[in-house]
């Protein structure tokens, strides 16, 4: 007996479904095409009024459609992945990396920046904010730091850090910069994870 | 003569105790420019670095246009690409002003003062001045400053066929957040 309590979940249901049957979904690296589009290729296939050139055509531009379509839904699914099955391209110290920015700035960023680097050193320092802990690497002679902004995953990793501790942190460097606000250089990494 | 030094120590004290400028390095903000046709264009950058003069009412802010982290790659890499953030060519965006009713805002007492912010942005290379409304609350030992406002993305050269195309708002909108 359908209830009204039941409607929500068979609504759900039926959006489950229209949604794998007409859209293609991937799975273990393979992309399976819903059934509908296979039928329609067969179907095609086997129109007899058709010449076999104008065939062609259609079948060439259903393939045509069907990777533009996958392309496209393949690119706004897209995201990051986890940092922690990332691989490095750099392995560093934090204190000679601070070092290499504040000596070029601009040589560092070109050769960092964007890259996965993993960063060893002492947390100096744990900023929370709202749902954020930031952890800190400062140079306590220029006041130079780095900042590492932890993936969501990763989070509770960052929080359960205590200043002194000795970290190995691997992270995507946004860049170093001069803050005028601190008259020091700093250097920001996104998408944190402790490297284990 | 002991009146005086001990005086003098009390200044001091208090003055360190009440230091005026607060500094962040984990201020927050959100941009959001999406429309009905792309749910994907919004980002945050939770490294900010911000100061508030508390005597005076003046606020900065400086954040790396890399650290912007979109839940999408192609979405970020087109972000920082020619065109829209050049952040190569512009590496951070920054704000500097004040808080034109400082007075307003009594930083021994606890509540939620409604401010208003007068300054410059500096983004994509352009600087435009612009004024928005925003809260500081203060609770305790803590103050935290909060905005929200939108930009036009014209007003700082930030073009692209997606805008054209209605699926990047014309006017996205910023959200600001530090804690002091």
């Amino acid at each position: 007996m359908i209830t009204d309590a039941v409607v929500p979940f068979l609504k759900i249901n039926i959006i489950i479904r229209i949604y794998f049957h007409t859209v293609p979904f991937q799975c273990s690296n393979t992309v399976y095409l819903p059934r509908i589009w296979i039928l329609t290729l067969k179907s095609m296939m086997r129109m007899p009024k058709m010449s076999s050139r104008n065939k062609k055509w259609i079948i060439a531009l259903v393939i045509l459609l069907v990777a533009g379509g996958t392309m496209i839904w393949y690119l706004f699914t897209l995201k990051y992945e986890d940092m922690s099955s990332v691989k490095a391209d750099y392995n560093v110290q934090a204190m000679d990396f601070i070092k290499t920015f504040q000596q070029d700035m601009t040589a560092a960023n070109k050769k960092y920046a964007e890259k996965i680097i993993v960063v060893n050193g002492m947390v100096s320092a744990i900023e929370m904010a709202d749902t954020t802990a930031n952890i800190k690497m400062i140079d306590t002679t220029s006041g130079a730091y780095i900042i590492f902004a932890f993936q969501q995953q990763h989070l509770n990793e960052a929080k359960q850090l205590k200043e002194g501790d000795q970290v190995s942190i691997k992270g995507s460097c946004s860049n170093g910069a001069f803050s005028h606000i601190l008259e020091t250089e700093y250097i920001s990494f996104k998408r944190c994870a402790i490297n284990k | 003569m002991k009146k005086s030094i001990l005086s003098l120590a009390l200044v001091l004290a208090t003055g360190l105790l009440f230091a005026q400028k607060k500094t962040t390095t984990s201020a927050g903000i959100n941009f959001d420019a999406t429309t009905s046709l792309d749910a994907l264009p919004k980002a945050e950058n939770k490294t900010v670095i911000a100061s508030l003069d508390t005597k005076t009412g003046k606020l900065a802010f400086e954040a790396t246009v890399k650290s912007f982290t979109f839940s999408n790659p192609k979405i970020q890499e087109h972000f920082n690409g020619k065109g829209w953030m050049d952040s190569d060519q512009f590496p951070t965006a920054s704000f500097a002003g004040s808080i034109s009713n400082i007075n307003d805002v009594t930083f021994t007492k606890d509540g939620i003062y409604n401010v208003t912010v007068k300054g410059e942005l500096s983004l994509h290379g352009i600087v435009k001045p612009i004024e928005t409304k925003g809260t500081v609350t203060v609770n305790g030992k803590s103050i935290k400053a909060a905005a929200n406002f939108s930009i036009k993305l014209e007003d700082y050269d930030v073009k692209g066929g997606a805008i054209v195309a209605g699926k990047v708002s014309k006017e996205p909108t910023i959200s600001v957040n530090a804690e002091f």
